[in-house]
């Protein structure tokens, strides 16, 4: 048995779910064969690791592992990576095809500063023997030489339609059974995020190949604990200890960032009983906390300062 | 008596703490005969590591440590004769330059530029140890050398050496105090054996987290600052609060983080908070543009800004904790280090990296593992167990 986020990862064009406006452009430049640096930005979960893959694979056929160097820089954060690893492939011909290589920097919003200024003259020096396909979320986060090297391709997260084309084709070939009200809990838990969609299908059908809503929620909800909603509750009601304490039990047992708890309170926030001024109140609390996070050096200490102002607030 | 450390000093290289891979690398430089320089904090077993090669492969040791004068005459004496001499007793040789870091410039004078000269054309292997190759007055050296790191020995080894210890000289411990000491050290196995030594001085293994004797003071004098802060409002009473403390801010934060709650409330507690998260924000200012007159902020914000959030002055005694957070996010580390190594192995297979994948995928395979539907991902046995746990 494979995985089934890999077994269903597209290799052609042709194969790519959604995305329709972007893959087309990035098919003729990939044909024309002079392709310049790429950028490609959007949230997590839709296609962007994907087209990389399916551009080396169309380019280079077979050849594809040989010529595509495959890296990310929030495991190999920093300068370091840029100057060896990246450069002793760089420097080197393709083989067996006239291509150029391809780079794939996934997570670039991650790269400090001095090594993005590094990236920038590796892509200038090596513009010959390769081609940088990079990707981040945010690209914004990017220095703006980086950005003006690349053609920037925004991804959006898929649409309903997109997302169902993805399941039943999953559906036809495991298959499955989903009913309308299955896919609809597919999308609510997944946000357009198409690798949740499968990893979700996946897990419910090592339960059953008859997949109900109910599973879904249930497999979502341990993978994706909604614990946060508690420390909301216990800031509110000024258990600030208790808060804290659970906050940080959260953090370590799923080894989440500062950053993703920022993003969870503030989904939470939008959904919880409360007045709607209290939650504007809340959500201008996380936006000052979220800057505060990002030019701080204690995550854990930005997140307590904020559940403390909720306490405030009742 | 031995101290421990030099008694269980490794013989050879299947007794090592270190990193197999450092050990390997090192090994291939002295089958070619070349030049390394391996580096790493004090107690990564650097020394340790060339002399149980050399005793398993039956090399001399040509040594020249710290203790040793350093100037280019001895250099050229000691070495110089080592490099080039066949060995009384017909056995290869090892040139072992130990603490290159060490080299003074003043004493040593020109020792370098000897040093340097004689690599040019050895004819043995020589290995130079240093806790930082990247200082400037070793450059030369650096340049001609393959440079191996040391990282500091994982706490589950040093206990497993620990424990091999205890065994041997018959001393009572328990699992717990091991870790303890191995934690404390930070992949220092050399202090950890001390440590053990002095722990254990009379056949029985006592130590609980705070009992070393300095750690206690230190304690002492940052209770006395925090009372200050916490209790009084008088300006002149918290300036300065801190003069006597000798923890840096970092660690001033920490204990401010844990004993907020413990007295202050609702609006005191917020802008104490709001004190602590502005002299973060100037912490990280410090360490990115290395400007380190923020510090004065940070200083003040610990302090004023902390004993101003409340209008009155506080009476009664609370006990003030030491944070408890670096332990839960040790213990965390600990329990999940299978995370670590699963993550590492099967995140590229993803084609992602390991962050995501601890968030993204990681959830769903333990899902599968429980219900023995895993997909084919090349794991170990007890990685598995892990997933289904």
């Amino acid at each position: 048995m494979k995985i089934w986020t890999e077994k269903y990862r597209p290799s052609k064009f042709g194969e790519v779910f959604g995305q329709r406006d972007i893959v087309k452009k990035v098919k003729a430049l990939a044909e024309n064969g002079n392709m310049p640096h790429l950028l490609f930005s959007g949230p997590a979960g839709i296609g962007k690791t994907t087209l990389a893959l399916v551009i080396a694979k169309e380019m280079f056929g077979e050849n594809w592992k040989g010529n595509f160097l495959e890296t990310n820089a929030s495991d190999e954060r920093g300068i370091d990576v840029i100057r060896n690893k990246i450069k002793d492939f760089a420097r080197t011909k393709s083989v067996s095809t006239e291509f150029p290589k391809i780079i794939y920097l996934d997570e670039c919003d991650s790269l400090t500063r001095e090594a993005q200024q590094a990236l920038r003259r590796t892509m200038e020096t090596y513009a010959g023997s390769a081609r940088f396909i990079l990707s981040c979320n945010f690209s914004s986060k990017l220095i703006d030489p980086i950005q003006s090297r690349c053609a920037v391709f925004r991804f959006k997260p898929l649409d309903k339609e997109e997302i169902t084309s993805v399941i039943d084709n999953i559906a036809e070939k495991e298959g499955l059974k989903i009913s309308n009200d299955t896919k609809n809990a597919l999308f609510d838990v997944c946000d357009g995020d198409v690798r949740r969609v499968i990893n979700t299908l996946q897990s419910c059908a090592v339960l059953n190949k008859d997949i109900g809503p109910e599973t879904i929620y249930e497999v979502s909800n341990f993978a994706r604990p909604k614990e946060i909603d508690v420390v909301i509750k216990m800031a509110l009601n000024r258990d600030f200890e208790k808060s804290r304490n659970k906050l940080l039990d959260i953090m370590l047992t799923n080894g989440l960032s500062g950053l993703d708890i920022i993003k969870q309170l503030q989904a939470e926030i939008i959904k919880l009983d409360v007045e709607g001024k209290t939650k504007l109140e809340m959500i201008k609390l996380c936006g000052e906390a979220e800057f505060r996070l990002v030019e701080g050096s204690d995550e854990f200490i930005q997140l307590e300062a904020l559940l403390a102002s909720f306490g405030l607030l009742q | 008596m031995k101290p421990w450390c030099e008694k269980y000093r490794p013989m050879d290289d299947a007794e090592l703490a270190t990193d197999p891979v450092a050990v390997n690398e090192l090994k291939a430089v002295i089958k070619k005969k070349g030049i390394a320089m391996i580096y790493g904090n004090s107690g990564t077993c650097k020394t340790s590591t060339v002399e149980a090669i050399a005793n398993g492969g039956n090399y001399e040791i040509v040594e020249m440590n710290a203790s040793d004068f350093r100037d280019s005459e001895s250099i050229k004496n000691v070495i110089g004769g080592g490099l080039g001499q066949q060995s009384l007793f017909q056995k290869e040789k090892i040139i072992l330059i130990d603490e290159i870091n060490g080299i003074s410039g003043r004493e040593d004078r020109g020792g370098v530029q000897a040093l340097s000269k004689l690599l040019m054309n050895n004819y043995y292997p020589v290995i130079m140890t240093a806790e930082d190759p990247y200082v400037s007055k070793i450059n030369v050296l650096r340049k001609k050398s393959k440079l191996i790191e040391f990282k500091p020995i994982d706490s589950e080894r040093i206990v497993g050496v620990l424990k091999n210890i205890c065994e041997s000289e018959k001393i009572k411990y328990s699992d717990e105090s091991l870790k303890i000491i191995a934690r404390r050290v930070g992949g220092d196995i050399r202090g950890a054996i001390n440590d053990l030594q002095i722990h254990a001085a009379n056949g029985i293994l006592e130590v609980s987290d705070d009992s070393e004797e300095n750690e206690r003071e230190r304690e002492g004098r940052i209770l006395e600052a925090l009372m200050l802060v916490f209790k009084s409002t008088k300006w002149e009473n918290f300036q300065g609060a801190y003069d006597n403390v000798r923890v840096d801010h970092k660690e001033i934060m920490l204990w401010l983080d844990q004993n907020i709650p413990y007295e202050y409330r609702g609006k005191e507690l917020f802008s104490a908070y709001d004190a602590l998260s502005r002299a973060d924000i100037f912490n990280r200012r410090i360490m990115r543009w290395q400007y380190w007159r923020y510090l004065v902020y940070v200083y003040q914000l610990l302090s004023s800004g902390i004993a101003l959030a409340k209008n009155e002055s506080k009476k009664g005694f609370v006990k003030y904790k030491r944070s408890s957070r670096p332990l839960k996010i040790w213990m965390s580390n600990q329990k999940n280090f299978k995370r670590k190594t699963i993550s590492e192995k099967v995140s590229s297979i993803f084609h992602t990296s390991m962050k995501s994948f601890i968030k993204e995928d990681l959830p769903y395979l333990k899902l599968m593992a429980r219900h023995n539907k895993l997909p084919e991902l090349k794991l170990e046995p007890e990685e598995i167990e892990w997933l289904k746990k």
